[in-house]
């Protein structure tokens, strides 16, 4: 990651351009009909994310050189930014905010934890609990944090098990 | 999904069951307007450009009027589909083998170049996720040359990667991460909610902005007509039509009605079209209409040219099916649009993690594999970063769709006409130029902006 914040190269363009050369160096183990199509769309596909990248990497230069460094890192410290205008109480703020941001964040990987849940206890059953228990630490009213995971499990049983016949019940994993 | 209508329609007449299947098939469109608008989830590949300014008009509080006025554009949509299909029974031959594989191909790149274009911020990025979603097409059986690619030795990809839990990852899943994140709930702008009121309004938009979907109906009942093209290019293509047509071009993206008119309008009127092919050579263009003519070939009916002669009255109850499915449909939709408007203002934290389980379950659903949800997971962290990094997660669905009827039409272009073949086929040239002058216009617009930026100043200093 140190190499990207040197370079400034965005990271999620180099995984692309990896991809893509991926994609071409597999293409030439293929017949020479098979490998026509991989080929016209992958070495385009190359130039553009090499061509994106430069002009990334160049732009950034470009910002760089036009900036004031000795501004950006005079601004970093609490009584310059009281200086700023910034009130005490909203820099007594920060942690909860900190706070907030890791709650998203762990909102954000729940997921993984509703597919342990649905790997465990089946699609709606793990379902259920997941939506339950995600409310009951969000801090909804009883009412909301059961009712809603029941209707739920009510609404998939009869869409899904009722009219399309899939089997929701067994869990993910067996 | 209609297959499963299929035992129903054994003990009916002829004219029911075609009403139950075509019904049921012309409306798909019409209701996937609603996620599309309320969550930036297109229900279908099909809706992906309404979310352009759809999901913007749902964070200003104006969902009831946006989805009113998808609906309402939808049903003009489709009954000019269904009029198009009438006034077309006379021209169906010559108008279905005016575009060969060779345009067929530089169609579908044209497809790719629109919502690159139009779908994001950078044209650049969105033409390199259209090549990443061609290129993801490519995975698993060939069958032109009958080989296996970019499997891995994978039996579960063997079939390629499945449509639904790509979209449910991209859009659904990557969306709802974007948003918790981001917290609060959908209106970004708090307000009384418009209901009633913003529906009226959204049908009166539709109904002013009569050119927008006769345009977008036009467009999408012509494309209909040519087997595969489908409505997810329709869509595509009467967006970038509207906005290329529109002198105020940049406030599109944000939340302009007109932008959400124009798709809806296209993809209910591609119907129409696709009844077409369907109708007079038997070639069905999608899934959907291949189904329709099983039943058709199940009531003992060969589609061809005795649907304008002997079976003339079938041919009827298509088009009269078609409006009335179209009407009932936005109509019905529109009924619930409050209730569903109400959703905007829950907090995401609500409403996330039942979204998240849906999607789970829709996934699944669709094969019964454990694959299926792994790979909307997957596609879900891939939509986030893409949507992060400013890359367009709907010209990589576009690409994705389109990428094994590309390398059909080029390998029959390339049998046909030969390497030069674009050049053989002159509406195929015409097509080409026209993508290649819509790749170069982001930048001679910049060019432009530059040249005047830069004289602005001389003269400042002056």
């Amino acid at each position: 990651m140190r190499i990207f914040k040197i370079m400034r190269l965005n990271w999620f363009s180099v995984v692309i351009l990896v991809v893509v050369m991926v994609f071409i160096f597999i293409a030439f183990d293929f017949t020479p009909r098979a490998r026509v199509v991989p080929l016209v769309v992958a070495i385009p596909t190359f130039l553009l994310t090499f061509a994106s990248l430069t002009g990334e990497v160049l732009s950034d230069a470009v910002k760089r050189k036009g900036r004031n460094t000795k501004q950006i890192d005079g601004n970093s410290g609490k009584t310059d930014r009281l200086k700023m205008g910034q009130s005490q109480e909203e820099l007594e703020a920060e942690p909860a905010f900190g706070r907030q941001q890791r709650r998203k964040l762990l909102a954000a990987f729940s997921p993984i934890a509703m597919l342990v849940l649905m790997g465990l206890f089946g699609l709606i059953g793990g379902g259920m609990i997941y939506v339950a228990a995600y409310y009951y630490i969000n801090g909804e009213s009883r009412f909301i944090t059961f009712v809603t995971p029941l209707l739920l499990g009510i609404m998939m049983y009869v869409l899904f098990v009722h009219f399309l016949r899939i089997d929701l019940w067994t869990g993910l994993f067996f | 999904m209609l297959v499963l209508l299929l035992p129903f329609v054994v003990t009916l007449d002829t004219v029911p069951a075609i009403a139950l299947i075509l019904g049921a098939h012309a409306v798909v469109v019409t209701g996937d307007t609603i996620t599309a608008v309320l969550f930036n989830i297109p229900g279908t590949s099909q809706s992906v450009a309404t979310c352009f300014d759809g999901f913007p008009l749902s964070q200003q509080g104006r969902a009831a009027e946006a989805v009113a006025a998808g609906l309402t554009a939808s049903m003009f949509g489709g009954v000019t589909g269904a009029l198009f299909l009438l006034a077309a029974i006379p021209l169906f031959r010559p108008l279905a083998l005016t575009l060969g594989s060779a345009e067929y191909f530089v169609l579908i790149l044209f497809g790719i170049t629109m919502i690159a274009l139009l779908g994001g911020k950078s044209f650049l990025k969105g033409l390199i996720s259209g090549g990443l979603g061609l290129l993801f097409s490519l995975i698993g059986f060939d069958v032109v040359t009958g080989s296996f690619r970019y499997t891995f030795g994978s039996k579960s990809l063997y079939s390629g990667l499945d449509l639904v839990p790509v979209v449910i990852g991209l859009f659904a899943i990557a969306q709802m991460v974007f948003l918790l994140m981001d917290g609060g709930s959908i209106v970004k702008i708090q307000g009384k909610l418009e209901g009633f009121r913003g529906i009226a309004r959204g049908i009166k938009s539709a109904v002013l902005h009569f050119r927008v979907w006769l345009r977008g109906s036009i467009i999408g009942a012509t494309l209909g007509m040519v087997p595969g093209i489908g409505g997810t290019v329709a869509n595509i293509l009467a967006y970038g039509a509207q906005v290329s047509a529109d002198a105020d071009r940049s406030k599109y993206g944000t939340g302009k009605i007109e932008g959400v008119i124009a798709p809806e309008s296209a993809n209910n009127a591609k119907e129409g079209g696709a009844l077409i092919p369907t109708l007079a050579f038997g070639i069905p263009g999608s899934a959907g209409m291949a189904v329709l003519m099983s039943v058709l070939v199940l009531k003992g009916i060969v589609p061809g040219p005795n649907m304008v002669t002997d079976n003339l009255h079938i041919t009827i109850s298509f088009v009269l099916v078609l409006v009335a499915a179209n009407i009932l449909a936005a109509a019905l939709a529109m009924l619930i649009t409050p209730l569903l408007e109400k959703i905007t203002t829950l907090s995401i934290h609500r409403l996330a993690p039942v979204i998240f389980v849906i999607c789970t379950v829709g996934a699944y659903s669709v094969n019964g594999r454990l694959t299926d949800v792994w790979l909307a997971m997957g596609f879900g962290l891939l939509g986030f970063f893409m949507k992060k990094y400013h890359y367009s997660p709907a010209a990589f669905i576009v690409g994705l769709l389109l990428g094994g009827r590309l390398e059909r039409a080029l390998h029959v272009s390339l049998r046909a006409w030969g390497p030069l073949f674009i050049f053989q086929r002159p509406a195929a040239l015409a097509l080409l130029v026209l993508v290649i002058a819509l790749s170069l216009w982001p930048y001679y617009k910049e060019v432009g902006l530059v040249k005047k930026i830069r004289m602005n100043k001389a003269g400042n200093r002056r």
